[in-house]
């Protein structure tokens, strides 16, 4: 693995590309909006570089700690519940037999060949009002309904069903959330998975452990790196997801990027708006630094 | 066989198909209680199901398992009194050398102090104390082998069902877990059930073994009886080395089973096994064949004339394998077969002194050729 040491020469020419395309498409861009962070607006097109450092200040008024509160908590919820049921999915694809195994993975990927946006407008199709979800619960309600009618109870429950309201609430932008990040949580848990000696499974029932105890004593721990891996690439783009609460949430629901969306359109302040991308990243970079202190700690105990 | 009073485990007409393989075929045996019982074949014969339905991790066909005379076929492998060493240990990575121990306690509910005690009590045993707070990580992989001995033995089984214990091991270090493993059982007198495909290792150090082949059982014995009276060809190539000569017929004269041969024309057979006698009472077509270990074969010097005890035979002198004390050497026949042929270090003396392609005489005694029916599908 440490080949490059002994050819530097190749090794920088082979990595020029990628470091070139890091450099002009995301480390200068990065830079410019880092420099708008301290700058203040001097007309509808003109901003001052003056090094303030108002617009970091901003951040701190009572509205925006609102959404940025409302963010972590909607990422955390749907990353619990990605990694819930994505625990769950790779376990089932794990286990499946050798032929099985592709196809499943294939339908863990098939979502990612469709646009986001088309998936998120055939979302409003089933949460609506109207929409598949409250048909399908209607149609629980009235066969529950006529099936008390027949014992004469139908007094338990209301005359007719009441739609229920899914967009623009926190439960439908959740909902999409989870929808479009849970492949992500799905493939890293199951490559833990596979790399884990399945005879530690049947040594923990050996010893007399039930399969609740083997799950959790066993089985979770021997997968940790997996379950972190998965928790932060469902959590960090979790945080910068704007299209879903603004289609599901409609408006009433925004999360911290649709706000630093605004500053760049409608409000058309680019110094708060890079501020608060800058924001972001500075907690994306805490978290992965949290991630690489516990690998460094992990390859220290192998060593 | 009769169950004898002290027969612990009890295996009956056990029977595992994987889809359309059959992994084990009607496979009966007892283990006693306080043996070492080695389940031996070569790979894919099914030993390593067949141990696994005994811990539980595979559930029979058809055919029953009883411990202590009471049926365990149904019980969960969490529920078994019998634990199991794996094959790739099966430690728990994340945990101390300790709480792997300290596991099956836990789950078992039982109270720290006792569970305490106990484990320093099984990694004492081991010799492992030391390493308690270890990661198995920074462990050898004998180490490794003795936590998993410790965290299985903790639970006082009645049975240990070990898995290749020796085969990931080094070859020293393989001949020391050997002698430890077999005076660990003496010292706990907790009945171990070995599964190996290495023929030395089941005769140094089981009291019993089943050799199993395609599924079916081929012969329960002891080593020596394994050695000395192989039931078939398959039996006798298997534990060790075996020279096979075509017989040509096989009559019995006044209980006096003769053998006919082209090498050595009429050979009396002395050492009967029941299963010849079963199969030459039977119509049943067998081709038998004539088996002598190689230590049978006396080389000799060119002059020495065979007696009425004894036949000879002469052949090219072919390879030598220097084994130590013994060496190996082979000994081609006229008829492009080769033997195969032990010689000690006096023999080697004269040897040496002979190039390779030279006839070399060797006296075999009469009484030293085994009787073996050819196994049907071997």
């Amino acid at each position: 693995m440490d080949n490059w040491r002994r050819s530097p020469l190749t090794f920088a020419f082979f990595s020029l590309p990628t470091l070139g395309w890091l450099f002009i498409f995301f480390l200068f861009p990065l830079a410019i909006v880092w420099q708008y962070s301290f700058g203040e607006n001097t007309s509808i097109v003109d901003v001052e570089f003056t090094g303030t450092l108002n617009n970091y200040a901003r951040i701190f008024q009572p509205e925006i700690l609102v959404l940025l509160w409302r963010t972590l908590w909607m990422s955390t919820i749907s990353t619990v519940i990605c990694l819930s049921v994505g625990y769950l999915v790779a376990m089932v694809i794990a286990s499946a037999s050798p032929r099985a195994k592709p196809w499943l993975l294939l339908l863990i990927m098939l979502p990612f060949w469709t646009n986001l946006l088309i998936r998120t407008y055939s979302l409003l199709n089933i949460l609506g009002t109207r929409g598949r979800l409250n048909q399908a619960l209607q149609w629980i309600w009235e066969s529950t309904h006529s099936l008390l009618q027949l014992v004469g109870l139908e007094g338990l429950m209301a005359a007719s069903y009441k739609p229920l309201t899914f967009l623009g609430t926190p439960f439908g932008v959740v909902f999409g959330l989870v929808y479009i990040m849970l492949p992500f949580s799905v493939l890293p848990i199951y490559a833990a998975l596979e790399r884990i000696d399945k005879s530690c499974l049947e040594a923990s029932l050996d010893l007399g452990a039930g399969q609740v105890r083997t799950f959790f004593k066993v089985l979770v721990p021997m997968t940790m790196g997996g379950l972190i891996t998965a928790a932060i690439i469902t959590f960090v783009p979790t945080l910068g997801q704007f299209l879903t609460p603004d289609l599901l949430g409609r408006g009433q629901v925004d999360m911290i990027a649709n706000v630093i969306e605004r500053q760049f359109k409608k409000a058309n302040d680019w110094p708060f708006g890079s501020a608060l991308s800058l924001f972001l990243l500075y907690i994306t970079f805490i978290l992965l630094a949290i991630k690489s202190i516990h690998d460094v700690r992990q390859s220290r105990r192998v060593v | 066989m009769n169950a004898q009073p002290d027969v612990l485990l009890d295996i009956k007409n056990l029977t595992k198909r994987f889809s359309k393989v059959v992994a084990v075929d009607d496979v009966s045996l007892q283990v006693g209680s306080g043996e070492i019982f080695a389940l031996l074949g070569p790979s894919g014969c099914g030993k390593s199901t067949l141990l696994r339905m005994i811990a539980g991790l595979e559930l029979p066909d058809s055919g029953d398992i009883l411990l202590d005379d009471s049926s365990i076929a149904k019980i969960p492998a969490n529920k078994r009194p019998i634990n199991m060493v794996f094959q790739s240990y099966a430690v728990f990575p994340h945990m101390t050398v300790e709480n792997n121990v300290a596991y099956g306690l836990k789950a078992k509910r039982v109270a720290a102090s006792e569970i305490r005690q106990q484990v320093e009590q099984a990694l004492s045993q081991v010799h492992l104390l030391d390493q308690r707070d270890r990661k198995p990580h920074q462990l050898s992989g004998g180490q490794r082998q003795r936590v998993a001995l410790a965290r299985a033995l903790v639970m006082q089984p009645r049975i240990l069902l070990l898995d290749e214990p020796l085969s990931a091991l080094d070859a020293k270090l393989r001949d020391q877990m050997r002698l430890e493993l077999v005076k660990l059982q003496e010292t706990v007198g907790v009945t171990f059930i070995i599964v190996t495909h290495d023929q030395n290792e089941a005769m140094a150090m089981a009291d019993r073994i089943a050799v199993l082949d395609q599924g079916r059982v081929r012969q329960i014995a002891s080593p020596e009886e394994l050695y000395h009276q192989p039931l078939d060809t398959f039996v006798a190539d298997f534990i060790g080395k075996i020279n096979l000569f075509d017989v040509r017929k096989v009559t019995v004269e006044d209980n006096r089973v003769l053998a006919e041969t082209d090498d050595f024309g009429v050979i009396e057979i002395q050492h009967v096994t029941d299963r010849t006698s079963e199969l030459l009472n039977s119509v049943q077509a067998v081709v038998w064949k004539l088996g002598l270990r190689p230590e049978k074969l006396q080389l000799v010097a060119n002059d020495l004339q065979p007696t009425e005890d004894t036949v000879s035979l002469s052949g090219e002198l072919g390879d030598i394998a220097f084994q130590g004390v013994n060496s190996e050497v082979e000994i081609r026949l006229p008829d492009d077969k080769s033997l195969a042929a032990v010689a000690t270090a006096d023999d080697m003396q004269q040897l040496r002194q002979l190039q390779s392609g030279s006839m070399v005489n060797c006296v075999i005694k009469r009484r030293d050729f085994l009787l073996l029916p050819e196994s049907a599908d071997s």
